[in-house]
């Protein structure tokens, strides 16, 4: 939600550590981040913040986990051995047997871009990332009184 | 050849091998993902990108699947709001039924199941029935309608383009199971044979076919072209149009309707041509009407009306067969009724009004059966104990133009016991026939009343012994099987009788145990003999099928009077009878034999004999030959005279697809011709057309024949183009195996 | 010559004795002749004879030289099954009989009811054989 940026961030973690000068924390170790409405579970995670105050982050894991409300009452949540998620753009990028969700639709691949705000995701196979010969992208789609009544 | 190529196509074809090419059309591939919730779609592809509840695009390889439709293409866009898929360049979509259509830029509705694509192929199979084609744009109307224009199509294995039929539409309804063709041609081995505006024609078995059939025939009359359009009206009924021309007579239109309803059914035909130039009717037409009607659980009825124009109709219009069935034409309604048990048993009454069309026969005579108006008859027959009770009652008013008219009632009462063991059985009988007449005035006699009651008495007993008989290697259970009939029927002149419906039955051993000699119920021929009857069968030992079966019997005249056909009374010549011996069934693995004699003892000569032998290694080879001698047969109404005849006949496969038929029916003495058949029937390798050519030369009257050449053309599971010979064949040729039948059973 | 009265040869009595039919047109000829064989037939026996195919064809078989119908061919075609149980019993049991019947369109009333005559004596025949192969059927 736009409302989740200015929301206390709580953080746990087995140990985290300060860089002052660039403004990058970092935190390793069963890694639990929770902002109103987002929570990502990881490995370890990177957040740096720019002097706007946009926030991008770096998680790892196996894999790593997010889920987070959106504007229009829907929730995603997804996974991937990597995350990057831009609070500026509200884009999130997983990559490493990708996986969102949101309602009845799923989507499955190598590399998944997803837009927050305007809900546009982009799959991308194994094939295409050169990951994984023949690795294929999977996207299941509910029919849409599905997804109306769970609003 | 690609799968679109159907331009060329030769007669040539290659039957599928292997389960790969069996398919003109390979099904779309699923991604193997587990099934899905209903009305949800997947994409699998190489990427995708999208935005939830509005449009997706997936690129590379893509696979959608939904319900039970399955679309491959290189890239496809899907709106999600409007469920429409928009896939290019190449797609192949499997649908719920089967159906599989491969094409350029498909548009298609996954929830309305409606779309449309430039060029493409399709393929459907539907209980063993293939329909597969080329088509340019197709669209996709719902579920079960899809519309393809110009295509070319046919019902052939894959890769099989030996024919198929171009149409500038075909219209394809699978619910009906009904193609609809506009301006169809039929390509055969590359060449258009035959065109029409309008056919349709079924894609499933449950439908006669409409593609236009021309019933080709060449003969005597010229060349007979007949063109039917099928109507199909109603799932419970539908029509015939044929428009024919037969170029030596005229035109002619004939239809047929038929019509299925839960409590009746029946069919209507007929025909009319309005001007012949070979004949001095004109105005000519022809009706069958059959009808069955089961009115409520007791009551049931029926209507067999048959009745034609002229006295030549059958003779300038049918072939032999016809011709000699059809000297009284039935126009018959019933009604039949069971009533409720009636000492446990059941009352049976039949209603029948019937008055025959006779026709002259080609020796311009005449000879008109009474008609009835009405009969009514009942029968109830009841078991008790080792005694059975029947009683049967037959009221009838004959009419008739000339010879006398009159009412007639006939009561049979009767009981017979059956006692018997594993070996022996005897069975009495004792009954009155009653019979009581009204006559009307007619020619010199006034109206009278006249009555018969005539008691019946008879014995049928019999003994049964069996031995164990080994013939090469085979073992068999042969039986002896003695039979003797007592017959006792009072003596009674029968001549002041009239006689509306009785006829003479020929003498055979079945005759032997019959009660009476005469047919129907106004002969009753006296009777104080005993028959003696000695038969013999040979069964399989191991599960009693009857292999063979012989007998010889004669009757020996306690008393011998003898009521004459004209109900005189005469005496028989000797104490006995004539001798009546039959012998018939399979002698050997493949060999068939039938055989009967009846030997006139006080001519000391036969009076006639049939033999016939006929050799069937294998089903479509069968050799047959059988020879008839009637020492005083009715040649034509009145005229009689020796009968000396033998029919040989053939079917031989020349090779797997190519089989010869032939037949000689020959009249021996005087020299006449009866029928000349030969054949030629073809089926091709992949099952896809047959063929047959059958020329024939046959009587229709004294001294007058017809040659005929049919043609047909038989196209799998669509229709077979031309006259069917099949029944010609089958009547001629005993053991005569369909070969080259294409269509689906 | 070997010949002895029946019943001394295996399968001359049937191995169930009472039987239930559901003869269709054959019902009143296979009763008969199930009685004829010391058999009796009853609605819930535990056999059972059933009529599984029933086919007749009227064919022309001789014409003369006027192209005037001297002979028919009546042929039947029947194939019945045994149950025991509801189990199928043995093979089904076929069989073809077959008449000829001289015909004259002088008599063709009295020909309707010799033709009747000749199907009720075709229907008998079939019966009898029917009953007689039934004695076969192995009494597991």
């Amino acid at each position: 939600l736009e409302s989740d940026r200015n929301q206390p961030i709580a953080i746990e973690a087995d140990q985290g550590s300060l860089d002052q000068k660039n403004q990058v924390t970092t935190f390793s170790g069963n890694v639990i981040i929770k902002q109103g409405s987002l929570n990502i579970r990881a490995a370890n995670v990177r957040v740096s913040q720019d002097k706007s105050g946009n926030q991008t982050m770096n998680a790892e894991g196996n894999p790593v986990k997010f889920g987070q409300q959106l504007e229009n009452k829907g929730y995603v949540e997804g996974q991937g051995t990597r995350v990057e998620y831009a609070s500026a753009t509200g884009l999130v990028k997983l990559s490493g047997n990708a996986k969102v969700q949101r309602g009845g639709d799923v989507a499955v691949g190598d590399v998944i871009t997803y837009n927050m705000r305007t809900e546009v995701y982009t799959v991308l196979g194994g094939n295409v990332t050169g990951a994984k010969k023949g690795g294929r992208v999977s996207v299941i789609i509910q029919p849409t009184t599905v997804n109306k009544n769970k609003k | 050849n690609s799968v679109m190529d159907w331009s060329q196509s030769s007669l040539s074809c290659h039957a599928p091998q292997n389960a790969a090419t069996r398919y003109a059309v390979p099904a779309a591939k699923g991604s193997g993902g587990e099934t899905l919730p209903e009305n949800a779609t997947r994409l699998t592809a190489d990427r995708a990108t999208g935005q939830t509840n509005a449009l997706h695009r997936a690129e590379g390889d893509v696979i959608v699947e939904r319900n039970n439709e399955t679309l491959n293409a290189d890239w496809v866009e899907y709106d999600q709001r409007t469920e429409e898929v928009v896939a290019g360049d190449d797609f192949t979509l499997t649908r719920a039924d089967g159906q599989t259509v491969k094409g350029k830029h498909l548009r298609y509705n996954l929830a309305k199941k409606v779309g449309n694509a430039q060029e493409s192929a399709f393929e459907a199979v539907h209980e063993g029935r293939r329909l597969q084609g080329v088509s340019g744009e197709l669209s996709l109307e719902d579920k079960n309608h899809s519309r393809m224009k110009n295509v070319k199509f046919n019902t052939c294995a894959a890769g099989d383009h030996s024919w198929y039929i171009q149409a500038a539409e075909l219209k394809n309804n699978q619910t009906t199971g009904i193609g609809v063709a506009k301006h169809a041609k039929l390509v055969f081995g590359g060449v258009p044979i035959l065109y029409t505006p309008w056919a349709d024609f079924p894609t499933r078995g449950n439908r006669k076919s409409g593609l236009l059939v021309p019933t080709l025939k060449v003969g005597s009359d010229g060349t007979e072209l007949a063109l039917p359009y099928y109507l199909n009206l109603a799932p419970n009924y539908d029509a015939t149009l044929t428009p024919s021309v037969i170029t030596a007579r005229g035109a002619a239109l004939g239809g047929e309707l038929r019509y299925l309803q839960a409590q009746y059914s029946g069919s209507l035909n007929g025909r009319y041509l309005p001007h012949d130039r070979r004949s001095p009717y004109n105005n000519r037409y022809e009706i069958k009407w059959q009808h069955r009607h089961q009115i409520n659980p007791q009551w049931r009825g029926g209507i067999d009306l048959n009745q034609v124009s002229d006295d030549d109709y059958y003779r300038d219009f049918y072939g032999r067969y016809d011709i000699a069935a059809n000297t009284h034409l039935n126009r018959r309604a019933w009604l039949a009724h069971q009533s409720q048990p009636v000492w446990g048993e059941p009352v049976r009454t039949q209603i029948v009004v019937q008055k025959y069309q006779t026709l002259t026969d080609s020796a311009g005579k005449k000879d008109k059966p009474y008609a009835l108006l009405p009969e009514i008859s009942s029968q109830w027959h009841k078991n008790h104990g080792k005694a059975r009770y029947d009683f049967t009652a037959q009221l009838t008013r004959f009419d008739h133009s000339r010879k006398q008219s009159g009412t007639r009632a006939v009561v049979y009462p009767s009981v017979k016991w059956d006692w018997g063991n594993r070996w022996a059985h005897v069975r009495p009988k004792v009954g009155v026939h009653a019979t009581q007449y009204w006559l009307k005035k007619h020619s010199g006699s006034q109206e009278r009343r006249e009555t018969r009651v005539l008691p019946m008495v008879n014995v049928d007993s019999g003994v049964v012994f069996e031995r164990e008989l080994t013939l090469n290697r085979q073992r068999y259970v042969q039986t002896l099987e003695p039979r003797l009939f007592y017959n006792y029927i009072a003596t009674q002149s029968q001549n002041h009788l009239p006689n509306f419906d009785s006829g003479s039955t020929d003498f055979s051993y079945d005759q032997l145990f019959r009660e009476n000699i005469y047919s129907g119920n106004d002969r009753i021929n006296s009777s104080n003999s005993l028959a003696f009857g000695l038969q013999t069968r040979v069964l399989n030992a191991h599960n009693g099928a009857e292999k063979f079966r012989a007998g010889i019997g004669q009757k020996h005249y306690f008393n011998t009077d003898d009521v004459l056909l004209n109900g005189s009374l005469e005496k028989t010549p000797r104490k006995r009878s004539d001798i009546a011996a039959f012998a018939g069934g399979q002698i050997h693995k493949n060999w068939f034999v039938d055989s009967h004699v009846h030997y006139n003892e006080s001519a000391k000569q036969t009076q006639n004999w049939a033999a016939g032998v006929r050799y069937n290694p294998q089903a479509g080879k069968v050799f047959s030959a059988r020879f008839k001698y009637g020492r005083n047969e009715e040649i034509y109404t009145g005229y009689y005279e020796k009968l000396k005849q033998i029919d040989l006949a053939m079917q031989y496969p020349l090779n797997p697809n190519l089989y010869a038929v032939a037949r000689l029916n020959y009249n021996i003495a005087p020299r006449t011709p009866l029928e000349q058949t030969i054949g030629l029937e073809y089926k091709n390798g992949c099952g896809c057309w047959g063929a047959s050519l059958v020329a024939q030369r046959y009587i229709t009257g004294l001294n007058q024949y017809k040659n005929a050449v049919y043609f047909t053309l038989q196209l799998k599971d669509l229709s077979s183009l031309g006259s069917d010979t099949y029944e010609k064949l089958r009547l001629g040729i005993p053991g005569y195996h369909k070969t080259n039948n294409v269509n689906t059973r | 010559c070997g010949f002895h009265l029946k019943g001394n040869l295996p399968h001359a009595v049937l191995p169930v004795n009472t039987w239930s039919v559901q003869g269709d047109v054959l019902q009143s000829h296979l009763e008969s002749a199930l009685r004829h064989n010391q058999a009796s037939v009853n609605p819930n026996a535990q056999a059972q004879i059933k009529l599984l195919h029933y086919e007749t064809k009227k064919d022309i078989y001789t014409i003369t030289r006027a192209a005037k119908l001297n002979e028919y061919l009546l042929s039947m075609r029947i194939v019945v099954q045994a149950y025991r149980g509801n189990r199928a019993w043995g093979e089904p049991i076929s069989l073809q009989i077959q008449r000829i019947m001289p015909y004259a369109d002088s008599m063709i009333l009295g020909k309707q009811y010799e033709e009747e005559q000749i199907w009720q004596e075709m229907q008998h025949d079939a019966a009898q054989q029917i009953v007689r192969q039934m004695a076969f059927l192995k009494d597991e």
